[in-house]
Protein backbone atom coordinates (compact mmCIF):
# COMPACT_ATOMS: atom_id res chain seq x y z
CA UNK A 1 0.00 0.00 0.00
CA UNK A 2 1.46 3.43 -0.54
CA UNK A 3 2.50 5.65 1.90
CA UNK A 4 5.42 7.46 2.89
CA UNK A 5 8.05 7.10 5.42
CA UNK A 6 6.08 9.37 8.08
CA UNK A 7 3.60 7.01 9.09
CA UNK A 8 2.37 6.85 12.96
CA UNK A 9 -0.31 5.15 14.96
CA UNK A 10 -4.16 6.91 14.51
CA UNK A 11 -5.00 8.64 17.89
CA UNK A 12 -8.44 7.10 18.65
CA UNK A 13 -10.19 10.61 19.44
CA UNK A 14 -9.23 11.96 16.10
CA UNK A 15 -10.12 8.84 14.44
CA UNK A 16 -13.54 9.22 16.26
CA UNK A 17 -13.83 12.49 14.81
CA UNK A 18 -13.88 11.38 11.49
CA UNK A 19 -17.55 12.31 9.28
CA UNK A 20 -17.00 8.93 8.56
CA UNK A 21 -17.27 7.35 11.75
CA UNK A 22 -18.99 10.13 13.66
CA UNK A 23 -22.28 8.68 15.48
CA UNK A 24 -21.15 5.12 15.05
CA UNK A 25 -21.63 3.24 18.53
CA UNK A 26 -18.29 2.97 20.48
CA UNK A 27 -18.07 -1.09 20.38
CA UNK A 28 -18.50 -0.72 16.40
CA UNK A 29 -15.80 2.25 16.50
CA UNK A 30 -13.09 -0.06 18.22
CA UNK A 31 -13.58 -2.38 15.77
CA UNK A 32 -12.79 0.12 12.90
CA UNK A 33 -9.83 1.14 15.31
CA UNK A 34 -8.73 -2.41 15.48
CA UNK A 35 -8.63 -2.26 11.77
CA UNK A 36 -7.05 0.92 11.87
CA UNK A 37 -3.09 0.70 10.47
CA UNK A 38 -1.59 4.12 10.64
CA UNK A 39 -1.72 7.63 10.09
CA UNK A 40 0.33 8.52 6.44
CA UNK A 41 1.77 11.40 5.39
CA UNK A 42 1.75 12.14 1.39
CA UNK A 43 3.94 14.90 0.21
CA UNK A 44 2.47 17.50 -2.47
CA UNK A 45 2.11 15.61 -6.01
CA UNK A 46 2.70 12.10 -4.02
CA UNK A 47 0.74 9.43 -5.69
CA UNK A 48 -1.20 7.78 -2.88
CA UNK A 49 -2.30 4.51 -5.52
CA UNK A 50 -2.15 4.07 -9.20
CA UNK A 51 -5.37 2.63 -10.99
CA UNK A 52 -5.47 -0.93 -11.90
CA UNK A 53 -3.66 -1.70 -8.15
CA UNK A 54 -4.40 -3.84 -5.58
CA UNK A 55 -7.00 -2.32 -3.40
CA UNK A 56 -5.98 -2.54 0.16
CA UNK A 57 -6.76 0.08 2.38
CA UNK A 58 -9.66 2.75 2.90
CA UNK A 59 -8.33 6.61 3.50
CA UNK A 60 -9.77 8.56 5.54
CA UNK A 61 -8.52 11.87 4.83
CA UNK A 62 -8.05 13.96 7.97
CA UNK A 63 -6.01 16.92 6.25
CA UNK A 64 -4.95 18.40 2.30
CA UNK A 65 -6.27 17.86 -0.82
CA UNK A 66 -6.33 14.61 -2.91
CA UNK A 67 -7.06 14.34 -6.84
CA UNK A 68 -8.87 11.64 -8.32
CA UNK A 69 -7.20 10.88 -12.17
CA UNK A 70 -7.40 9.16 -14.73
CA UNK A 71 -4.92 9.14 -17.43
CA UNK A 72 -7.12 9.38 -21.45
CA UNK A 73 -4.98 8.94 -24.26
CA UNK A 74 -4.42 11.69 -26.26
CA UNK A 75 -5.51 14.10 -23.26
CA UNK A 76 -3.17 13.33 -20.88
CA UNK A 77 -4.19 12.84 -17.24
CA UNK A 78 -7.47 14.22 -16.16
CA UNK A 79 -8.77 15.32 -12.82
CA UNK A 80 -12.06 13.35 -12.40
CA UNK A 81 -12.50 15.47 -9.06
CA UNK A 82 -10.69 16.12 -5.78
CA UNK A 83 -11.28 15.00 -2.26
CA UNK A 84 -10.11 17.20 0.72
CA UNK A 85 -10.10 16.47 5.29
CA UNK A 86 -12.98 15.12 6.30
CA UNK A 87 -13.59 12.91 3.08
CA UNK A 88 -13.15 9.15 2.52
CA UNK A 89 -10.57 7.99 -0.37
CA UNK A 90 -10.88 4.60 -2.11
CA UNK A 91 -13.78 1.84 -1.34
CA UNK A 92 -12.66 -0.34 -4.16
CA UNK A 93 -11.16 -2.46 -1.31
CA UNK A 94 -14.79 -3.65 -0.48
CA UNK A 95 -15.66 -4.92 -3.98
CA UNK A 96 -14.03 -7.95 -6.55
CA UNK A 97 -11.46 -7.39 -8.00
CA UNK A 98 -10.15 -5.01 -5.21
CA UNK A 99 -8.38 -3.08 -7.58
CA UNK A 100 -8.22 0.72 -7.76
CA UNK A 101 -10.01 2.40 -10.79
CA UNK A 102 -8.51 5.79 -10.75
CA UNK A 103 -5.18 7.53 -9.60
CA UNK A 104 -4.97 9.02 -6.66
CA UNK A 105 -2.68 12.21 -5.95
CA UNK A 106 -1.67 14.36 -3.36
CA UNK A 107 -2.32 17.99 -4.27
CA UNK A 108 -1.31 19.36 -1.12
CA UNK A 109 0.74 18.09 1.86
CA UNK A 110 -1.74 15.28 2.81
CA UNK A 111 -2.61 13.18 6.09
CA UNK A 112 -4.64 10.24 6.12
CA UNK A 113 -5.87 7.71 8.51
CA UNK A 114 -5.40 4.23 6.91
CA UNK A 115 -7.74 1.57 7.71
CA UNK A 116 -6.63 -2.01 6.22
CA UNK A 117 -9.60 -2.67 4.08
CA UNK A 118 -8.82 -6.94 4.21
CA UNK A 119 -9.63 -7.02 7.23
CA UNK A 120 -12.50 -4.14 7.33
CA UNK A 121 -13.98 -6.24 5.10
CA UNK A 122 -13.61 -9.27 7.31
CA UNK A 123 -14.96 -7.61 10.59
CA UNK A 124 -17.86 -6.52 8.06
CA UNK A 125 -18.37 -9.92 7.62
CA UNK A 126 -18.26 -11.43 10.48
CA UNK A 127 -20.20 -8.88 12.40
CA UNK A 128 -23.36 -7.62 9.76
CA UNK A 129 -24.71 -4.97 12.05
CA UNK A 130 -20.46 -3.62 11.61
CA UNK A 131 -21.05 -4.42 8.14
CA UNK A 132 -24.35 -2.70 7.55
CA UNK A 133 -22.97 0.43 8.95
CA UNK A 134 -19.86 0.14 6.72
CA UNK A 135 -21.29 -0.33 3.82
CA UNK A 136 -24.15 2.60 4.47
CA UNK A 137 -21.85 4.75 5.02
CA UNK A 138 -19.95 4.23 1.90
CA UNK A 139 -22.91 3.72 0.30
CA UNK A 140 -23.47 7.14 1.39
CA UNK A 141 -20.76 8.89 0.07
CA UNK A 142 -21.16 7.44 -2.91
CA UNK A 143 -24.55 8.73 -3.43
CA UNK A 144 -23.09 12.08 -2.65
CA UNK A 145 -20.37 11.56 -5.50
CA UNK A 146 -22.86 10.71 -7.80
CA UNK A 147 -25.32 13.36 -7.01
CA UNK A 148 -22.20 15.79 -7.83
CA UNK A 149 -21.11 14.13 -10.66
CA UNK A 150 -24.48 14.23 -11.99
CA UNK A 151 -24.47 17.76 -11.86
CA UNK A 152 -20.89 18.27 -13.32
CA UNK A 153 -22.15 16.21 -16.15
CA UNK A 154 -25.57 18.95 -16.04
CA UNK A 155 -22.98 21.68 -16.81
CA UNK A 156 -24.81 23.67 -14.58
CA UNK A 157 -23.05 26.88 -15.12
CA UNK A 158 -24.33 27.23 -19.06
CA UNK A 159 -21.54 25.59 -21.38
CA UNK A 160 -20.02 26.67 -24.07
CA UNK A 161 -21.74 26.56 -27.73
CA UNK B 1 -14.07 82.46 -8.49
CA UNK B 2 -13.67 78.49 -8.92
CA UNK B 3 -10.44 77.06 -7.16
CA UNK B 4 -7.88 76.17 -9.22
CA UNK B 5 -7.93 72.37 -9.77
CA UNK B 6 -4.76 70.04 -8.80
CA UNK B 7 -3.15 67.50 -10.67
CA UNK B 8 -1.29 64.49 -9.17
CA UNK B 9 1.93 63.27 -11.31
CA UNK B 10 3.25 60.09 -9.77
CA UNK B 11 5.83 58.59 -11.86
CA UNK B 12 9.17 57.30 -11.19
CA UNK B 13 11.10 59.20 -13.77
CA UNK B 14 12.35 63.05 -13.16
CA UNK B 15 12.46 63.24 -16.87
CA UNK B 16 8.90 62.66 -17.18
CA UNK B 17 7.90 64.66 -14.19
CA UNK B 18 9.27 67.62 -15.44
CA UNK B 19 8.16 66.71 -18.65
CA UNK B 20 4.51 66.71 -17.48
CA UNK B 21 5.19 70.11 -15.05
CA UNK B 22 6.20 72.47 -18.77
CA UNK B 23 3.09 70.46 -20.43
CA UNK B 24 1.04 71.79 -17.86
CA UNK B 25 3.18 74.97 -17.22
CA UNK B 26 0.20 77.45 -19.36
CA UNK B 27 -2.83 75.55 -17.32
CA UNK B 28 -4.50 76.81 -15.26
CA UNK B 29 -3.83 74.17 -12.70
CA UNK B 30 -2.23 73.29 -9.81
CA UNK B 31 0.22 70.16 -10.38
CA UNK B 32 2.14 68.65 -7.70
CA UNK B 33 4.64 64.97 -8.61
CA UNK B 34 5.83 62.45 -6.65
CA UNK B 35 8.91 60.19 -7.65
CA UNK B 36 7.07 57.09 -6.46
CA UNK B 37 4.26 55.71 -5.01
CA UNK B 38 4.18 56.00 -1.44
CA UNK B 39 5.40 59.45 -2.03
CA UNK B 40 2.36 59.81 -4.28
CA UNK B 41 0.03 58.40 -1.90
CA UNK B 42 0.89 61.21 1.18
CA UNK B 43 0.58 63.82 -1.60
CA UNK B 44 -2.32 62.93 -2.44
CA UNK B 45 -3.89 62.58 1.01
CA UNK B 46 -2.51 66.22 1.91
CA UNK B 47 -3.14 68.02 -1.57
CA UNK B 48 -6.68 66.26 -2.72
CA UNK B 49 -5.93 66.32 -6.30
CA UNK B 50 -8.74 66.22 -8.79
CA UNK B 51 -7.04 64.08 -11.28
CA UNK B 52 -3.87 61.31 -10.62
CA UNK B 53 -1.80 59.92 -13.00
CA UNK B 54 0.03 57.36 -12.18
CA UNK B 55 2.95 55.12 -13.86
CA UNK B 56 2.26 51.76 -13.60
CA UNK B 57 5.69 50.15 -13.62
CA UNK B 58 7.89 52.12 -10.59
CA UNK B 59 10.04 50.51 -7.94
CA UNK B 60 8.65 50.12 -4.33
CA UNK B 61 4.42 50.46 -4.49
CA UNK B 62 3.36 48.96 -8.17
CA UNK B 63 1.16 51.54 -9.40
CA UNK B 64 -1.83 49.41 -9.87
CA UNK B 65 -1.87 49.37 -5.78
CA UNK B 66 -1.35 53.03 -6.09
CA UNK B 67 -4.40 53.37 -8.18
CA UNK B 68 -6.76 51.16 -6.12
CA UNK B 69 -5.26 52.55 -2.68
CA UNK B 70 -6.20 55.93 -4.37
CA UNK B 71 -9.72 55.18 -5.38
CA UNK B 72 -10.79 53.45 -2.03
CA UNK B 73 -9.57 56.34 -0.07
CA UNK B 74 -11.71 58.99 -2.38
CA UNK B 75 -13.72 56.67 -5.23
CA UNK B 76 -14.82 60.30 -7.07
CA UNK B 77 -10.81 60.85 -7.70
CA UNK B 78 -9.96 60.52 -11.78
CA UNK B 79 -7.06 58.44 -12.12
CA UNK B 80 -5.30 58.07 -15.28
CA UNK B 81 -2.56 55.13 -15.77
CA UNK B 82 0.54 56.12 -17.76
CA UNK B 83 3.18 53.12 -18.86
CA UNK B 84 6.13 52.37 -21.35
CA UNK B 85 4.46 48.52 -21.24
CA UNK B 86 1.16 49.52 -22.91
CA UNK B 87 -1.01 46.04 -23.17
CA UNK B 88 -4.03 45.54 -23.78
CA UNK B 89 -4.53 43.36 -20.38
CA UNK B 90 -2.43 46.25 -18.58
CA UNK B 91 -5.17 48.44 -19.72
CA UNK B 92 -8.16 46.05 -18.73
CA UNK B 93 -6.42 45.75 -15.68
CA UNK B 94 -6.11 49.29 -14.79
CA UNK B 95 -9.62 49.90 -16.07
CA UNK B 96 -11.04 47.27 -13.87
CA UNK B 97 -9.50 48.63 -10.77
CA UNK B 98 -10.84 51.94 -11.52
CA UNK B 99 -8.64 53.84 -13.79
CA UNK B 100 -10.06 56.38 -15.91
CA UNK B 101 -8.17 56.37 -19.15
CA UNK B 102 -4.74 55.23 -20.02
CA UNK B 103 -1.95 56.79 -21.61
CA UNK B 104 0.93 55.10 -23.06
CA UNK B 105 4.69 56.49 -23.28
CA UNK B 106 5.90 57.95 -25.19
CA UNK B 107 2.91 60.46 -25.63
CA UNK B 108 3.12 64.35 -26.88
CA UNK B 109 2.25 67.13 -24.98
CA UNK B 110 -0.91 67.48 -26.91
CA UNK B 111 -1.83 64.45 -26.16
CA UNK B 112 -0.99 64.54 -22.20
CA UNK B 113 -2.72 67.81 -22.16
CA UNK B 114 -5.65 66.46 -23.99
CA UNK B 115 -6.04 63.78 -21.28
CA UNK B 116 -5.39 66.14 -18.49
CA UNK B 117 -8.54 68.05 -19.85
CA UNK B 118 -10.64 64.72 -20.35
CA UNK B 119 -9.60 63.95 -16.94
CA UNK B 120 -10.78 67.11 -15.65
CA UNK B 121 -13.74 66.89 -17.12
CA UNK B 122 -14.65 63.42 -15.58
CA UNK B 123 -14.17 64.95 -12.40
CA UNK B 124 -16.29 67.99 -12.64
CA UNK B 125 -19.39 65.27 -13.70
CA UNK B 126 -18.35 63.37 -10.94
CA UNK B 127 -18.49 66.08 -8.42
CA UNK B 128 -21.45 67.40 -9.77
CA UNK B 129 -22.92 64.04 -9.82
CA UNK B 130 -22.18 63.95 -6.04
CA UNK B 131 -23.78 67.28 -5.78
CA UNK B 132 -27.17 66.30 -7.20
CA UNK B 133 -27.12 62.80 -4.97
CA UNK B 134 -27.04 65.07 -2.04
CA UNK B 135 -29.32 67.71 -2.95
CA UNK B 136 -32.22 65.17 -4.16
CA UNK B 137 -31.81 62.65 -1.63
CA UNK B 138 -34.56 63.47 -0.09
CA UNK B 139 -37.45 63.12 -2.98
CA UNK B 140 -35.05 63.67 -6.28
CA UNK B 141 -36.66 61.89 -9.04
CA UNK B 142 -35.34 58.21 -10.44
CA UNK B 143 -33.90 58.08 -13.93
CA UNK B 144 -36.68 58.34 -15.94
CA UNK B 145 -39.30 59.00 -13.90
CA UNK B 146 -39.97 62.01 -15.42
CA UNK B 147 -41.09 60.88 -18.63
CA UNK B 148 -42.64 57.91 -17.19
CA UNK B 149 -41.66 54.65 -15.26
CA UNK B 150 -40.50 52.91 -18.87
CA UNK B 151 -39.00 55.75 -20.17
CA UNK B 152 -34.64 55.18 -20.52
CA UNK B 153 -32.75 57.73 -19.36
CA UNK B 154 -29.13 57.70 -21.57
CA UNK B 155 -26.12 57.02 -20.17
CA UNK B 156 -22.34 57.02 -21.77
CA UNK B 157 -19.94 53.68 -21.43
CA UNK B 158 -17.34 54.95 -19.79
CA UNK B 159 -15.12 51.47 -20.45
CA UNK B 160 -15.83 47.96 -21.25
CA UNK B 161 -13.80 45.07 -21.13
CA UNK B 162 -14.08 41.27 -21.66
CA UNK B 163 -13.99 38.79 -18.55
CA UNK B 164 -14.46 35.67 -20.52
CA UNK B 165 -14.62 34.74 -24.08
CA UNK B 166 -18.76 35.16 -23.60
CA UNK B 167 -19.03 38.07 -20.67
CA UNK B 168 -17.94 41.16 -20.46
CA UNK B 169 -17.99 44.11 -18.21
CA UNK B 170 -19.43 47.63 -18.67
CA UNK B 171 -18.95 50.79 -17.24
CA UNK B 172 -21.02 53.49 -17.29
CA UNK B 173 -21.37 56.74 -16.48
CA UNK B 174 -24.41 57.25 -13.84
CA UNK B 175 -27.23 59.42 -15.22
CA UNK B 176 -28.08 62.50 -13.33
CA UNK B 177 -30.77 61.68 -10.72
CA UNK B 178 -28.74 58.10 -9.84
CA UNK B 179 -28.87 58.06 -6.06
CA UNK B 180 -26.70 54.81 -6.01
CA UNK B 181 -28.07 51.33 -5.41
CA UNK B 182 -28.27 48.50 -3.04
CA UNK B 183 -26.18 44.86 -3.55
CA UNK B 184 -28.67 43.10 -5.21
CA UNK B 185 -30.73 45.43 -7.39
CA UNK B 186 -30.26 45.38 -11.41
CA UNK B 187 -30.61 48.20 -13.66
CA UNK B 188 -32.81 47.61 -17.50
CA UNK B 189 -30.28 48.40 -20.07
CA UNK B 190 -31.61 49.24 -23.50
CA UNK B 191 -29.71 48.87 -26.64
CA UNK B 192 -31.06 51.45 -28.46
CA UNK B 193 -32.77 49.84 -31.79
CA UNK B 194 -32.74 46.51 -30.42
CA UNK B 195 -34.12 45.84 -26.92
CA UNK B 196 -33.90 45.71 -23.29
CA UNK B 197 -32.21 43.62 -20.98
CA UNK B 198 -32.75 43.42 -17.02
CA UNK B 199 -28.71 43.26 -15.62
CA UNK B 200 -27.69 42.89 -12.28
CA UNK B 201 -25.28 45.70 -11.03
CA UNK B 202 -22.10 44.25 -10.63
CA UNK B 203 -20.06 47.22 -8.75
CA UNK B 204 -18.89 48.54 -5.75
CA UNK B 205 -21.76 50.09 -4.39
CA UNK B 206 -19.42 52.86 -2.70
CA UNK B 207 -18.27 53.73 -6.25
CA UNK B 208 -20.23 56.58 -7.17
CA UNK B 209 -18.45 57.42 -9.94
CA UNK B 210 -19.63 54.83 -12.50
CA UNK B 211 -21.91 52.40 -12.63
CA UNK B 212 -20.48 48.66 -13.29
CA UNK B 213 -23.03 45.40 -15.59
CA UNK B 214 -21.37 41.89 -16.42
CA UNK B 215 -23.56 41.10 -19.35
CA UNK B 216 -23.43 37.28 -21.01
CA UNK B 217 -23.63 37.19 -24.39
CA UNK B 218 -27.07 34.75 -24.70
CA UNK B 219 -29.24 36.86 -27.54
CA UNK B 220 -29.85 39.27 -29.47
CA UNK B 221 -29.82 42.48 -26.84
CA UNK B 222 -26.96 40.92 -24.46
CA UNK B 223 -25.17 40.84 -27.94
CA UNK B 224 -26.03 44.04 -28.60
CA UNK B 225 -24.76 45.27 -25.22
CA UNK B 226 -21.81 43.00 -25.00
CA UNK B 227 -20.62 45.13 -28.21
CA UNK B 228 -21.00 48.20 -27.09
CA UNK B 229 -17.68 50.55 -26.54
CA UNK B 230 -16.17 53.44 -25.00
CA UNK B 231 -18.12 56.70 -25.63
CA UNK B 232 -21.18 54.95 -27.06
CA UNK B 233 -24.68 55.65 -25.23
CA UNK B 234 -27.32 53.24 -24.17
CA UNK B 235 -30.71 53.70 -22.37
CA UNK B 236 -30.96 53.04 -18.79
CA UNK B 237 -33.81 52.57 -16.01
CA UNK B 238 -33.29 51.53 -12.68
CA UNK B 239 -32.47 50.55 -10.21
CA UNK B 240 -34.80 47.69 -9.51
CA UNK B 241 -35.58 44.79 -7.06
CA UNK B 242 -35.07 43.61 -3.91
CA UNK B 243 -31.36 43.71 -2.16
CA UNK B 244 -29.70 41.09 -0.43
CA UNK B 245 -30.50 40.85 3.43
CA UNK B 246 -27.19 42.68 4.23
CA UNK B 247 -28.97 43.94 7.73
CA UNK B 248 -30.35 41.08 8.31
CA UNK B 249 -27.19 39.48 8.08
CA UNK B 250 -25.35 41.83 10.43
CA UNK B 251 -23.87 39.93 13.69
CA UNK B 252 -24.00 36.38 11.81
CA UNK B 253 -21.93 34.04 9.71
CA UNK B 254 -22.63 34.85 5.36
CA UNK B 255 -22.37 32.58 3.32
CA UNK B 256 -22.15 33.67 -0.38
CA UNK B 257 -22.46 30.97 -3.11
CA UNK B 258 -21.89 31.83 -6.68
CA UNK B 259 -22.49 30.06 -9.78
CA UNK B 260 -20.68 31.07 -13.06
CA UNK B 261 -22.08 34.24 -13.82
CA UNK B 262 -23.97 34.30 -10.51
CA UNK B 263 -21.10 35.59 -9.12
CA UNK B 264 -22.00 39.01 -10.89
CA UNK B 265 -25.11 40.07 -8.72
CA UNK B 266 -23.43 39.00 -5.57
CA UNK B 267 -20.00 41.04 -5.79
CA UNK B 268 -21.60 44.15 -4.61
CA UNK B 269 -22.64 42.31 -1.64
CA UNK B 270 -18.91 40.86 -1.43
CA UNK B 271 -18.05 44.22 -1.27
CA UNK B 272 -20.39 45.52 1.32
CA UNK B 273 -19.67 42.01 3.84
CA UNK B 274 -15.70 42.77 3.20
CA UNK B 275 -15.93 46.65 3.34
CA UNK B 276 -17.88 46.34 6.65
CA UNK B 277 -15.92 43.22 7.76
CA UNK B 278 -16.41 43.86 11.62
CA UNK B 279 -20.62 43.21 11.48
CA UNK B 280 -20.55 40.19 10.04
CA UNK B 281 -19.58 36.78 11.56
CA UNK B 282 -17.73 34.43 9.34
CA UNK B 283 -17.63 35.27 6.17
CA UNK B 284 -17.44 31.91 3.09
CA UNK B 285 -17.57 33.05 -0.49
CA UNK B 286 -17.67 29.39 -2.64
CA UNK B 287 -17.58 29.94 -5.79
CA UNK B 288 -18.50 27.39 -8.97
CA UNK B 289 -17.79 27.84 -12.30
CA UNK B 290 -16.95 25.60 -15.47
CA UNK B 291 -13.30 25.89 -16.31
CA UNK B 292 -10.34 28.58 -15.00
CA UNK B 293 -11.31 30.52 -18.34
CA UNK B 294 -15.04 30.43 -17.30
CA UNK B 295 -14.47 32.14 -13.85
CA UNK B 296 -15.45 35.78 -13.57
CA UNK B 297 -13.11 38.46 -11.60
CA UNK B 298 -10.45 35.95 -11.27
CA UNK B 299 -7.96 38.65 -9.78
CA UNK B 300 -10.22 39.85 -7.46
CA UNK B 301 -10.96 36.25 -6.81
CA UNK B 302 -7.25 36.25 -5.93
CA UNK B 303 -7.55 38.86 -3.66
CA UNK B 304 -10.27 37.58 -1.72
CA UNK B 305 -8.40 34.40 -1.33
CA UNK B 306 -5.68 35.92 -0.01
CA UNK B 307 -7.57 37.79 3.04
CA UNK B 308 -7.38 36.07 6.49
CA UNK B 309 -10.71 37.77 7.16
CA UNK B 310 -13.24 35.83 4.71
CA UNK B 311 -13.14 32.08 3.50
CA UNK B 312 -13.23 31.84 -0.46
CA UNK B 313 -13.29 28.93 -2.34
CA UNK B 314 -13.04 28.02 -5.52
CA UNK B 315 -13.98 24.94 -7.68
CA UNK B 316 -14.13 24.00 -11.11
CA UNK B 317 -15.70 21.62 -13.19
CA UNK B 318 -12.81 20.60 -15.02
CA UNK B 319 -8.71 21.44 -14.43
CA UNK B 320 -8.00 22.28 -17.79
CA UNK B 321 -5.24 25.19 -18.02
CA UNK B 322 -3.29 24.10 -15.08
CA UNK B 323 -5.72 24.50 -12.22
CA UNK B 324 -4.76 22.73 -8.80
CA UNK B 325 -7.38 23.68 -6.79
CA UNK B 326 -10.65 21.96 -6.15
CA UNK B 327 -12.20 19.53 -9.00
CA UNK B 328 -16.15 19.45 -8.68
CA UNK B 329 -19.85 21.47 -8.43
CA UNK B 330 -19.90 23.59 -5.58
CA UNK B 331 -22.58 22.30 -3.50
CA UNK B 332 -19.29 19.88 -2.82
CA UNK B 333 -17.92 22.64 -0.81
CA UNK B 334 -21.17 23.18 1.43
CA UNK B 335 -20.79 20.13 3.40
CA UNK B 336 -16.68 20.60 4.86
CA UNK B 337 -17.29 24.80 4.61
CA UNK B 338 -16.89 26.42 8.55
CA UNK B 339 -20.45 28.48 9.35
CA UNK B 340 -23.11 28.02 12.16
CA UNK B 341 -25.65 27.08 10.36
CA UNK B 342 -28.48 27.36 12.56
CA UNK B 343 -27.93 31.52 12.76
CA UNK B 344 -26.42 32.06 9.18
CA UNK B 345 -27.37 33.38 6.04
CA UNK B 346 -26.79 32.23 2.59
CA UNK B 347 -26.94 34.44 -0.40
CA UNK B 348 -27.08 32.00 -3.86
CA UNK B 349 -26.62 32.74 -7.38
CA UNK B 350 -26.60 30.72 -10.21
CA UNK B 351 -28.24 28.71 -12.69
CA UNK B 352 -31.54 27.27 -11.25
CA UNK B 353 -30.61 23.64 -10.85
CA UNK B 354 -27.39 24.95 -8.75
CA UNK B 355 -29.46 27.52 -6.79
CA UNK B 356 -31.90 24.72 -5.71
CA UNK B 357 -28.94 21.42 -4.86
CA UNK B 358 -27.18 24.44 -3.28
CA UNK B 359 -30.10 25.27 -0.85
CA UNK B 360 -30.70 21.81 -0.50
CA UNK B 361 -27.63 21.13 1.07
CA UNK B 362 -27.64 24.38 3.37
CA UNK B 363 -30.40 23.09 4.35
CA UNK B 364 -29.04 19.62 5.17
CA UNK B 365 -26.34 21.16 6.93
CA UNK B 366 -29.41 22.31 9.50
CA UNK B 367 -29.72 26.21 7.73
CA UNK B 368 -32.83 26.93 8.07
CA UNK B 369 -35.05 27.40 4.42
CA UNK B 370 -36.27 31.12 5.34
CA UNK B 371 -32.05 31.98 5.77
CA UNK B 372 -31.48 31.32 2.64
CA UNK B 373 -31.67 33.98 -0.29
CA UNK B 374 -31.38 33.07 -3.85
CA UNK B 375 -32.27 35.67 -6.90
CA UNK B 376 -34.41 34.64 -9.58
CA UNK B 377 -34.02 36.92 -13.40
CA UNK B 378 -36.18 34.73 -15.46
CA UNK B 379 -38.71 36.45 -18.45
CA UNK B 380 -37.87 40.12 -16.78
CA UNK B 381 -38.95 42.46 -19.26
CA UNK B 382 -40.47 45.76 -17.90
CA UNK B 383 -38.88 45.68 -14.38
CA UNK B 384 -41.81 46.90 -12.26
CA UNK B 385 -44.50 44.22 -12.62
CA UNK B 386 -46.69 46.05 -15.42
CA UNK B 387 -45.77 43.33 -18.00
CA UNK B 388 -46.94 39.77 -16.11
CA UNK B 389 -43.92 38.36 -18.06
CA UNK B 390 -42.52 37.42 -15.12
CA UNK B 391 -45.97 36.45 -13.12
CA UNK B 392 -45.52 33.32 -11.10
CA UNK B 393 -49.23 32.75 -9.17
CA UNK B 394 -49.05 36.44 -7.10
CA UNK B 395 -45.60 37.33 -7.62
CA UNK B 396 -43.94 39.21 -9.96
CA UNK B 397 -39.93 37.76 -10.39
CA UNK B 398 -38.81 41.97 -10.95
CA UNK B 399 -41.33 43.41 -8.65
CA UNK B 400 -40.88 41.56 -5.62
CA UNK B 401 -37.70 40.18 -6.45
CA UNK B 402 -35.38 39.44 -7.90
CA UNK B 403 -33.91 38.36 -4.23
CA UNK B 404 -36.53 36.12 -2.45
CA UNK B 405 -36.21 33.89 0.07
CA UNK B 406 -35.77 30.14 -0.25
CA UNK B 407 -39.32 29.31 0.84
CA UNK B 408 -40.97 31.37 -1.32
CA UNK B 409 -38.63 30.96 -4.31
CA UNK B 410 -38.64 27.34 -4.04
CA UNK B 411 -42.46 27.12 -5.18
CA UNK B 412 -41.67 29.39 -7.82
CA UNK B 413 -38.52 26.86 -9.21
CA UNK B 414 -41.71 24.34 -9.56
CA UNK B 415 -43.40 26.62 -12.56
CA UNK B 416 -41.45 25.74 -15.81
CA UNK B 417 -43.07 28.25 -17.38
CA UNK B 418 -41.56 31.45 -15.16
Amino acid sequence: MAGSDQQAPIPFELLAAHPFVVGMEESQLSRIAECALNVTHFATDQVIFHAGGVARALYLLHRGDVALEVVAPGSGTRIVTTLSGGDVLGWSWMFPPYRWTFDARALTATEAFVIDGEKLRQCAEADHELGYWVVWRVAREMADRLQATRLQLLDVYGGRP
Amino acid sequence: MQPRQKILVIDDEEVVLDACLAMLADSDCETTTATNGEEGLRLAAEVSPDLVFVDVKMPGLPGLEVLERLRSSDPSIVAIVITGYATVSLAVEAMKRGAFDFLPKPFTPDEFREMARRGLERRAEVLEQARERAAGEAAGPVPGAGAGPMAPVPCRVLGRWEETYDTVTLALDPPAGWKGFRPGQFNMLYAFGVGESAISISGDPADSGRLLHTVRRVGKVTEALAGLQRGDVIGLRGPYGTPWPLGYSAGRDVVVVAGGIGLAPLRPAIHELLENRDRYGRVLVLLGARTYADLLYPDQVQEWRGRFDVDCQVTLDSAAGGWRGRVGVVTTLIPRAEFDAEQGVAMVVGPEIMMRFTAAELVNRGMSPSRVFVSLERNMKCGIGACGHCQAGAKFVCRDGAVFGYEEAEALFQVREV
